[in-house]
């Protein structure tokens, strides 16, 4: 079944939604389950890219702060 | 000293006149800059109704500015092109006194104390403002059928998408309420609606313009910038926007020459990229593919130098501006969907909710790839010497309204994404119309703080191709 496939069972599913404080009656949870599913498809594709432990994500810059 | 292109001063026609045009006639004091606010207050208050472009006017205050602009006129004191020229805003961005409801009922009351920077540097030149352009909600939301304020409409076709979330700026534009207005994009939404609405418009590059006051969406990825009907109309409004701002983290220190002495009618000796990956992209369709091919031959004969390239997937771009845009997105809001879930729109309630179920892991990992993708991006670009990159600005014909998905960027790749993801200025640029009679575009991205150039090349094809330009009556 896709759920074990993406990583992502229905318990995970379950106390993901718990943790976002969302109140999910109102919202279309198979829709937003669908939707994370499908990112978490497309997220794989970039572990070829960026999915190194030499990588950094780059976001502090020494000079930015040098006034 | 700017020559009008056309000399039709007549009542009926200035809310057709380019900003270029409508500076020189105020230049020469053929036009005085009330006679042309009172024009574009009589052409809002006759399409308003039909295409709900402006969510607010600010018709008092504009006779008011205008008359201010007809003062430094007589004492030729005039601050330089933009003054006297009527403008109108995306309700995202700040303005003093002026309710900015970023599309959202929550914020109805809203009214901020300060104005944004982008408004500032506006009013420093001497622009006119009309009010506020309906702005999709908190920039990510779309056309549902429960949001708060009345859905800005397609000229075109109004069974049709305008685009977002700049949506009211490409109607206004499109339907001659207003001739310049100011858009922002995170994803596309500056881009996204000039091609939908057969307008022009430029996500500068990143830092460029400052986003103070600009309610953000995802301040990693947001970018101000300019919409008109024309590039060359985009030129003279970065020139009068861009600059550093030491009060906003993100705006860059380093700036640009003001980019419309630059312009010209030729493109001999640029060389553009064509990204025929992403024209042959999942979802592009031929008549899209097409068009952007066309364009390319113009430029040739323009004197352009073309060579075809490849960049990494679209849906790399795509998934890491998703990730990044819905991660920062949910945590501005979460307060709000926390609490007020029931008072925001089904459709931006399920796209920004998206980004409570990513993980830190999931976040940084598209940040990685952001900086991965725009390294391997501008090194392509200077391995090859390319100046620009040219590829469609949309998939195909804007969806029918009720058609909009809420993760269409999960379904088919964003074509807009990979300018945001690198920074790197963007203009959609007009490319006719489709078989259904709707507007095409292709895009133009150059290397960092290459506006200048993508705004010339823009210029130069759009002053080749007149016949693209169309203004609904």
């Amino acid at each position: 079944m896709a759920l074990e496939k993406m990583n992502l069972s229905q318990k995970n599913w379950e106390s993901m939604a718990e943790q976002s404080g969302l109140d999910m009656t109102q919202l279309d949870q198979e829709a937003i389950f669908m939707a994370c599913q499908r990112l978490r498809h497309l997220l794989e594709r970039l572990d070829k890219i960026a999915d190194t432990e030499t990588e950094v994500a780059g976001v502090f810059q020494s000079q930015d702060y040098d006034i | 000293m700017i020559a009008p292109d056309n000399d039709k001063t007549g009542q009926d026609e200035i809310s057709h006149l380019s900003v270029w045009d409508l500076s020189g006639f105020l230049e020469s004091g053929q036009l005085l800059a009330s006679e042309i606010t009172e024009a574009f207050i009589r052409r809002i208050e006759e399409k308003n109704p039909s295409y709900q472009a402006f969510l607010t006017t600010s018709f008092d205050q504009a006779i008011e500015l205008a008359r201010q602009a007809d003062d430094r006129q007589v004492k030729k004191q005039r601050r330089g092109p933009i003054d006297g020229i009527p403008v109108a805003l995306k309700d995202a961005y700040d303005t003093r006194g002026l309710r900015t409801t970023v599309g959202s009922g929550l914020f109805a009351d809203r009214v901020p104390a300060a104005d944004s920077a982008v408004w500032e540097k506006l009013q420093e030149s001497g622009a006119v403002l009309l009010g506020k352009l309906d702005c999709t909600e908190f920039c990510l939301g779309g056309p549902s059928p429960d949001v708060a304020y009345p859905t800005s409409l397609n000229p075109h076709d109004t069974r049709r998408y305008t685009g977002g979330s700049s949506s009211g700026a490409g109607v206004a534009l499109a339907t001659g309420m207003v001739p310049a207005a100011m858009g922002s994009d995170t994803g596309g939404s500056i881009r996204i609606p000039a091609a939908f609405c057969g307008v022009a418009g430029i996500k500068p590059t990143y830092g460029l313009v400052s986003l103070r006051g600009l309610f953000p969406l995802s301040g990693s990825l947001d970018h101000a910038g300019p919409m008109a009907r024309t590039s060359r109309d985009c030129a003279m409004l970065l020139d009068a926007i861009m600059g550093y701002d030491p009060a906003h983290p993100s705006s860059s220190k380093k700036q640009i020459a003001a980019t419309t002495p630059g312009l010209s009618e030729n493109c001999q000796g640029v060389v553009i990229g064509y990204v025929s990956n992403f024209s042959e992209a999942e979802g592009v369709t031929e008549e899209s593919r097409t068009a952007c091919l066309r364009a390319l031959d113009v430029f040739s004969v323009l004197g352009a130098k073309i060579k075809h390239v490849s960049l990494p997937s679209l849906w790399d771009f795509t998934i890491a501006n998703t990730t990044i845009m819905t991660a920062e997105a949910y945590a501005i809001h979460k307060d709000r969907f926390r609490n007020n879930l029931d008072k925001i729109s089904n459709l931006t309630r399920h796209r920004i909710s998206l980004g409570a179920f990513f993980t830190a892991e999931d976040y940084i990992k598209a940040q990685k790839a952001r900086r991965v993708l725009t390294s391997q991006t501008y090194q392509l670009m200077a391995e090859h010497g390319l100046d620009l990159l040219c590829y469609p600005a949309m998939l195909g014909d804007p969806p029918e309204i009720d058609k909009v998905s809420p993760y269409y960027y999960l379904e088919a790749p964003l074509i807009t994404a990979p300018a945001n993801i690198t920074g790197a200025p963007a203009a959609a640029v007009r490319a006719g119309f489709s078989a259904a009679n709707m507007p095409m575009a292709f895009q133009l991205t150059g290397r960092l703080y290459g506006d200048g150039k993508v705004l010339a090349a823009a210029h130069a094809f759009e002053m080749a191709t007149a016949e693209f330009s169309k203004i609904m009556e």
